[in-house]
């Protein structure tokens, strides 16, 4: 079994859910978002797919998720729209398409990056 | 570039307005009417200058009540604070922006106040006759926003002011988006006169993408700059039922935006629409 059911940590915060995946023991924010970019593996990420609906990461998404979690780790945020775009060689439209659940709450989030939070 | 985030900000700045201002900051931009010096004596004329045409510009009778703040939530939140206090009861409604709902959130949970929302309908207006029966004897403020920033309603203000008068409570008018675009009526202080009751706002939604993803698309496929997401007012998106999908995507065009650009921005999202299909088949 990969996951085990969420559930809330002590505090009850609907914001800080503790799931185990892939047989770690991560926090995700209330969208499902990782709270620690470190918390994520290959193997988490393959798990989190799967959820999707995405069965096989092929190496075009792992050329993204790379990219995602390099510039990331390199510069403390996200990439830019235009910089995302650059940097893995393709339209966001394609981007979109890759992932089933989109950039945002596909790639974005498979690659372990924290919620963009925007109001 | 086609910029449609007017409602957040306007972009770009009237050229009048950059050489106004540069030119106020490098010849005058001293400390007004606090120096007997000829500059800080100009640089209060200006200010007074300022308060006149913007007392005329909203119908208002004494220059001297009018204020300058940071923005329009430092403008709420002073007008809030300042006028509601311990034991009073606001009414508002479910379009407000959180620069609104947050503060009286805020003085609620302090126990310092309560309030009441006014739900909007299915077209996206208030109905005055909501506000007026939810009146209590310590009602103390009603605030509403003149046109609903993710909706572009135009609000019936006028008789939702002359409810408040008949009753000796003050109106807060949140006008951030309405300004300039709606009329007002120099007598009538808060008098819309725009015909169609809709500024030129609208949000959409592009069905299986995330708001922020088809704003991802739009900005780095497309060079088109829109806002994502609730646009800081809750409440509207738990009415229309945007909540859960992460808000809605708000196209905002200003001075500068012309016809060509808003072709341009409907192809676009034709173009996110059916590609997407076209995934999703």
């Amino acid at each position: 079994m990969d996951t085990i059911p969420a559930q809330n940590s002590q505090s009850g915060d609907p914001n800080r859910v503790t799931r185990v995946v892939a047989g770690r023991e991560i926090v995700f924010d209330g969208e499902s978002f990782f709270w620690d970019a470190e918390d994520w593996s290959e193997e988490v990420a393959e798990t989190l797919a799967r959820e999707t609906g995405l069965h096989e990461l092929t190496e075009t998404h792992w050329k993204v998720i790379r990219f995602l979690r390099e510039y990331y780790f390199l510069n403390g945020r996200s990439p830019l729209n235009h910089q995302l775009k650059t940097g893995v060689g393709m339209s966001m439209l394609d981007l979109e398409k890759l992932f089933p659940e989109g950039i945002k709450r596909g790639a974005r989030r498979i690659a372990g990056l924290p919620n963009p939070k925007s109001c | 570039m086609t910029y449609l985030d007017n409602a957040a900000t306007t972009f770009p700045k009237a050229d009048t307005v950059l050489e106004a201002m540069v030119s106020t900051y490098r010849k005058i931009g001293v400390s007004p009417g606090r120096g007997s010096y000829d500059l800080a004596i100009e640089a209060e004329d200006l200010v007074q200058t300022v308060r006149r045409k913007v007392a005329a510009f909203f119908g208002g009778t004494d220059p001297n009540r009018v204020i300058f703040t940071s923005n329009a939530t430092d403008a709420l939140n002073i007008a809030i604070q300042g006028i509601a206090g311990r034991g009073d009861h606001v009414v508002s409604t479910h379009l407000e922006h959180n620069s609104v709902l947050r503060p009286l959130h805020h003085l609620c949970r302090k126990g310092l106040l309560e309030y009441d929302l006014v739900p909007f309908d299915g077209n996206g207006y208030i109905s005055p006759d909501d506000i007026a029966v939810l009146f209590r004897a310590n009602t103390r403020l009603v605030v509403v926003c003149h046109a609903a920033n993710v909706l572009g309603t135009i609000q019936p203000i006028a008789e939702i002011g002359r409810i408040c008068a008949e009753r000796g409570v003050p109106l807060l008018v949140d006008a951030a988006q309405s300004a300039g675009l709606a009329l007002y009526d120099r007598v009538d202080l808060y008098c819309a006169q725009d015909l169609t009751n809709h500024i030129g706002l609208m949000t959409i939604t592009v069905k299986g993408i995330d708001p922020q993803d088809v704003g991802a698309i739009l900005d780095a496929d497309f060079d088109i700059q829109v806002r994502a997401g609730l646009h800081c007012a809750p409440l509207v998106h738990q009415h229309m039922g945007t909540l859960d999908m992460a808000g809605t995507v708000r196209l905002s065009p200003g001075h500068s935006t012309t016809s060509h650009d808003i072709e341009v921005t409907i192809k676009a999202v034709q173009t996110i629409a059916t590609h997407n299909r076209m995934g999703n088949a």
